[in-house]
């Protein structure tokens, strides 16, 4: 094995559960998110010799799977969409929802991920990290921003969630 | 009126623009390689025609055209090797703005390396007169020659743009306006 081959499955190995977090986000089925997975780890492949060290490895992952991931979208729905999971709490967790949450959370997750869907390229791309549990840090090196503008992003995504939040509940 | 914007920012696919800037780079990559082979066989080509050629017959005037050419035919050849390395440099790990960046500035419709190929356009220009000049000036005064060398050349070169500006127009707009809407949405161009 050379050195590549060995430092690529090393960072395959210590970072799978990242990329597979980004891919669920923009594939529907498993299929399509085995698909993406791969074509993720091919970017990974090619560019692994630019990794220079300046990002940490988990924040240069995300790079390579949030661009990876809006390429791949491309060629399934043209329309980049989020697909959230159920059985995930992040999105509870993120919008303060008690975890006990009655029948209606099927509705209340659709309701939520229209919204999402609404909002604009670079604010889905926040969110999905956001749900991925990914500080606001390294957020702003994936995206390029400053933290702060992170954080204002974040809360206008809350705000207007909470919005419909609101509006569902009544 | 914001949600107007919103719309707008919303219909953005971020997705196709990085899937049509992969496609589009390979595709310019081997261009631009093309481009730069043609005019590297060019610049000796001329020089050997115009400049090193012993012929008795070729002018004063030959040569300085020769010269023209192989100063015109190295400057495309530079503007396409500055394009090709852009290209062969596209990195799509970095950080989402940078790539955007890169793409706006990549897919635009001036640069000033364009500078360049005009100051080529203008040798090309010299050179055409010079290189006609001898055969011409007794069928018409120097200025009528000049006149009819420059509405023909800058026809052809018009011509050339207008194509130019259409395929820009049709491939490269989409995805320079896309990466400037959203950059305008990260709030900075």
């Amino acid at each position: 094995m050379n050195k590549k081959e060995e430092k690529f499955r090393k960072i395959i190995n210590d970072n799978e559960h990242r990329i597979s977090g980004i891919c669920r986000y923009y594939s529907s089925n498993e299929d399509d998110q085995k698909d993406m997975y791969q074509e993720v780890l091919i970017n990974i492949w090619k560019s692994i010799d630019s990794f220079r060290g300046d990002a940490q490895l988990s924040t240069w992952i995300y790079r390579v799977a949030v661009n990876t991931a809006m390429g791949f979208a491309n060629k399934e729905v043209r329309r980049q969409k989020i697909f959230l999971d159920q059985k995930d709490n992040s999105l509870q967790n993120f919008m303060d929802v008690d975890e006990n949450l009655n029948k209606e959370k099927e509705k209340l997750y659709k309701v939520l991920e229209n919204q999402i869907n609404q909002l604009s390229v670079i604010d889905k791309i926040i969110m999905t990290l956001v749900l991925e549990s990914v500080n606001h840090k390294e957020i702003a090196s994936v995206i390029g921003i400053t933290e702060p503008n992170v954080r204002v992003k974040i809360h206008r995504i809350k705000n207007e969630l909470k919005e419909t939040l609101k509006s569902f509940n009544s | 009126m914001k949600i107007m914007k919103k719309d707008k920012i919303h219909t953005m696919n971020l997705d196709s623009l990085i899937n049509e800037m992969g496609s589009k780079d390979i595709k310019y990559k081997k261009m631009m390689k093309r481009f730069q082979i043609v005019f590297f066989i060019f610049i000796f080509l001329y020089a050997g025609l115009f400049i090193i050629n012993p012929d008795p017959d070729l002018t004063i005037y030959d040569r300085m055209a020769g010269l023209c050419y192989v100063v015109a035919f190295t400057l495309f050849t530079i503007q396409f090797r500055s394009l090709h390395k852009k290209f062969k440099q596209v990195n799509y790990c970095d950080p989402v703005k940078k790539v955007l960046k890169d793409a706006e500035k990549r897919y635009r419709l001036w640069h000033k390396n364009l500078l360049l190929v005009g100051i080529a356009i203008l040798c090309i220009d010299a050179a055409s007169i010079l290189v006609m000049f001898d055969r011409f000036n007794e069928r018409w005064t120097i200025w009528e020659f000049i006149l009819i060398v420059q509405v023909l050349y800058f026809v052809l070169i018009g011509i050339g743009f207008t194509f130019g500006y259409l395929r820009w127009r049709n491939e490269s707009r989409p995805i320079w306006l896309s990466a400037k809407t959203l950059l305008e949405e990260l709030g900075e161009k």
